[in-house]
């Protein structure tokens, strides 16, 4: 099986597909207006939270992260599946209400859905609830392509004493319907089969041997929408000639004229709100029609479900699953950094030492490398493996158990102070492990403002690496009471500066509106399948930073370019913060490398003349009441250089550059005043 | 030419919950309703049916689920003024209590 990532959807206007004449060839080498005699295209469709993630795998063979979900990447995906009706292309889209609906206020959904060039949709509905799946069922009938439901969930159904008469919906719909159970496989290889046969015989319809209408009849609204509707059909721009895409500004003319979908398709979704009360209501009736209710009692996940969201027990769970997030990070984690860490010293350490140093014959360049090949990479897994794979691992189980949602509800009073709405609970929380995936993860949020403010906490929220260097400072020389001290600091600065942003940006906070998943068990392959896709694009992001950075910064120590900053740095660092002249240093380079920020005033110290007083170590080095102000001042800081990559990348360079400038002044000013609350100056 | 071509499947435009105001006839049929209240207002547990669903909202509620003449059961109110969790058919819904607070909805109506 082979799978071939498509381009995400466009974002600047300028490059959506809407300006663009559907017909022709893609420059991008998308599936639009790909080579006929390619594989025919079948496209999923559903509703959020129907398993249609589960569903693709299974009809694939292969678990892979794929729905819009929380710290992922927003995108689409094709994977070529063998059935025995022949060869095809699944192409995976984005869970979804309607095909008007347009997530975050993108192009709607069937701009996404067209522009995969599908020979047959196969909606994935849930048997549960076929009253609020079969208008999306209706709609993409509607565009005059095959469809094939697949009436998933089958199993949570019958939990539930919901028996479909799937025979019946198949004939109210005119289209195949099946059962299926996408946890475990029963029925997807036969609809998917369905769906493939219908999307070959639709190749043929394209190369002119059938008629459209021969293969899918289409349901009539009453008289005056289908009048409406083929007013709206006959005005459609049908020439594909150049110049054509003035005039068909939604590109749908180009498409009805390629034969991709039906004059009256392509009505219907310039007509949303005339047609959907209408399949609303059909679908009610049908749906009445086709279910029998037995009379059962609610499963345990959905009283689960219930209380989970309710202030008790809601609150008290919420709390359990925090502090055992925490724990397991935090224990966990730390124990399995310093098992790869002593690892790592003890056999890849010598050997890409010696080998650096043979092949490098400059000894000062050789360091410089080594800082980035041995010292990077290790800094790399050891925040990598054990902290950031822990935590996504961790995130994607509680996502696929659908209790992620009601931890939204649950902190979404908590967060509006902030201006946020309870779904950037998620990202604030994969924050502690690491700032770069929790960057990523705002990308589910409404609004640019939320994304923004959202990103401005992220940064402020002490990382793993951070965390770790406010506990090597303090617990050794002050103890855990200033330790904790610190931290509340922080997040009193976090708080503080979030409620401050809040005010300070214009606009208004997004209210949340949130489907609440219901609450199943976790399938182990589906977590590590996404656990493993978003490591994979951490690494991406953060490697070539992390390794740069650090030849960059040995560079710097290594042929002594680093000294003549002290003396810029010293009336802030010195006078204002109160702190060796070598902190500012550190403090400095930190950007490169947090976590490093301890280290780092050791190694440099030491080619200082303070290095004979210091005698190596820190609490010889700075008091106790310096050592708190140099780890609020790291931790507050400007972020790390692979999280200002990634905000760089999500939100702009400006923006980026703002948030960085804002956590600089915030982590001058706090310093300076514990300073001198702390008798420090 | 299909079977299909030929037969309405849809029901008539009376039968249909439209989306212009004063328009629910058809929900309060035959149901001594009480007036409408904010659904933020309801007490949990209480059947009630959508009756105005504010334009800046209607969208985004639609997307979800949510129409006009709808019925729904509130679920769980959070405290100081946190979201509510409404049951919709099978569907749970969570919305910030200012969005609950403008949709509009007569309690008492048969589910």
């Amino acid at each position: 099986m082979t799978g071939c990532h498509l381009p995400p959807p466009a974002d600047a206007p300028g490059n959506t597909s809407l300006l663009r004449p559907r017909g022709a060839a893609d420059p991008g080498g998308s599936p639009r207006g790909h080579d006929p005699a390619g594989l025919p295209v079948v496209a999923l469709v559903g509703r959020p939270n129907v398993g249609k993630s589960t569903f693709l795998a299974r009809a694939s063979g292969r678990f892979v992260e794929t729905t819009n979900a929380p710290g992922t990447t927003v995108g689409r995906e094709a994977r070529e599946v063998r059935t025995r009706a022949g060869r095809a292309l699944l192409v995976d889209l984005p869970g979804t209400g309607s095909l008007a609906d347009r997530p975050v206020a993108g192009p709607p959904f069937w701009d996404a859905l067209l522009a995969t060039v599908p020979d047959a949709i196969l909606v994935v509905a849930d048997a549960g609830d076929v009253a609020r799946h079969l208008p999306l069922v209706v709609a993409c009938r509607d565009l005059g392509l095959p469809v094939v439901v697949a009436l998933n969930l089958a199993d949570e159904a019958a939990a539930h004493g919901v028996a479909v008469d799937a025979g019946r919906l198949a004939q109210l719909l005119a289209v195949p319907v099946r059962p299926t159970v996408a946890r475990t496989g029963r029925g997807v290889g036969g609809v998917v089969a369905l769906a493939v046969a219908r999307a070959r015989r639709r190749r043929g319809v394209r190369a002119g041997t059938h008629s459209p209408r021969a293969l899918v009849p289409a349901d009539r609204y009453p008289p005056e929408v289908e009048r409406a509707l083929a007013a709206t059909a006959a005005e459609l721009p049908t020439s594909r000639a150049l110049g054509a895409a003035a005039r068909d500004p939604t590109g749908l003319g180009g498409l009805v004229a390629a034969g991709a979908i039906s004059p009256r398709g392509a009505a219907t979704l310039l007509h949303p709100d005339l047609v959907e009360p209408y399949r609303r209501a059909v679908a009610a009736r049908w749906a009445a029609e086709v279910e029998a209710l037995g009379a059962r009692r609610r499963p345990l996940a959905d009283r689960l479900a219930g209380w989970s969201v309710r202030p008790w027990p809601g609150l008290v769970l919420l709390a359990g699953v925090l502090a055992l997030t925490f724990a397991l990070v935090s224990v966990v984690g730390a124990a399995f950094a310093g098992v790869l860490a002593a690892a790592w010293a003890a056999l890849a350490s010598p050997a890409i030492e010696a080998a650096v140093r043979a092949l490098v014959p400059v000894p000062q360049l050789a360091a410089a490398l080594l800082w980035g090949l041995d010292s990077g990479i290790l800094g790399l897994l050891t925040i990598g493996i054990p902290y950031v794979l822990l935590f996504y691992l961790l995130v994607a189980a509680l996502e696929d158990s659908g209790y992620l949602t009601s931890l939204a509800v649950l902190t979404d009073r908590l967060l509006a102070g902030l201006g946020l709405s309870g779904r950037t609970a998620i990202p604030l929380l994969a924050a502690t492990g690491c700032n770069v995936p929790a960057i990523y993860g705002t990308r589910v949020l409404a609004t640019r403002r939320e994304r923004v403010l959202a990103s401005f906490l992220v940064t402020l929220v002490p990382c793993s690496a951070r965390s770790a260097v406010v506990v090597a400072a303090l617990m050794p020389f002050a103890g855990p009471g200033p330790t904790a001290a610190a931290f509340a600091v922080i997040v009193g600065v976090t708080l503080a500066a979030g409620i401050a942003a809040n005010a300070i940006l214009p606009g208004r906070q997004s209210a949340l509106v949130l489907e609440l998943a219901p609450l199943r068990r976790p399938l182990a392959r589906q977590v590590a399948a996404k656990a493993g896709a978003r490591f994979r694009g951490f690494l991406r992001t953060a490697a070539p930073v992390m390794i740069a950075g650090s030849i960059a910064l040995g560079l710097a120590y290594e042929t002594g370019l680093v000294w003549p900053a002290t003396t810029i740095l010293d009336p802030v660092v010195v006078g204002w913060l109160g702190l060796p002249s070598v902190a500012g240093l550190a403090l400095a380079f930190a950007f490169l490398r947090k976590e490093l920020a301890l280290q780092l005033l050791l190694v440099l110290a030491a080619g200082t003349a303070a290095a004979a007083a210091a005698g190596g170590s820190l609490g010889d080095l700075m008091t106790p009441a310096q050592l708190f102000v140099y780890a609020v001042v790291t931790s507050v800081s400007i972020p790390c250089a692979a999280t200002l990559a990634a905000l760089g990348g999500e939100l702009g360079w400006r923006t980026a550059g703002a948030i960085s400038a804002a956590t600089l002044g915030l982590a001058i000013g706090i310093g300076g005043i514990l300073a001198r609350l702390l008798g420090v100056v | 030419m299909t079977i299909a071509s030929k037969v309405t499947f849809f029901p008539s435009r009376e039968a249909i919950p439209h989306s212009t105001p004063g328009a629910r006839g058809m929900w309060n049929h035959g149901v001594d309703a009480s007036p409408p209240l904010p659904l933020a207002a309801l007490e949990p547990g209480v059947a009630a049916r959508v009756v105005d669903v504010p334009p800046a909202d209607a969208a985004r509620l639609a997307a979800e689920g949510l129409h006009r003449g709808d019925a729904v059961v509130v679920e769980a109110r959070l405290p100081l003024g946190g979201p509510v969790v409404v049951r919709l058919g099978r569907a749970r819904l969570a919305l910030a209590r200012r969005v609950a607070a403008a949709i509009l909805v007569e309690p008492g109506a048969p589910a």
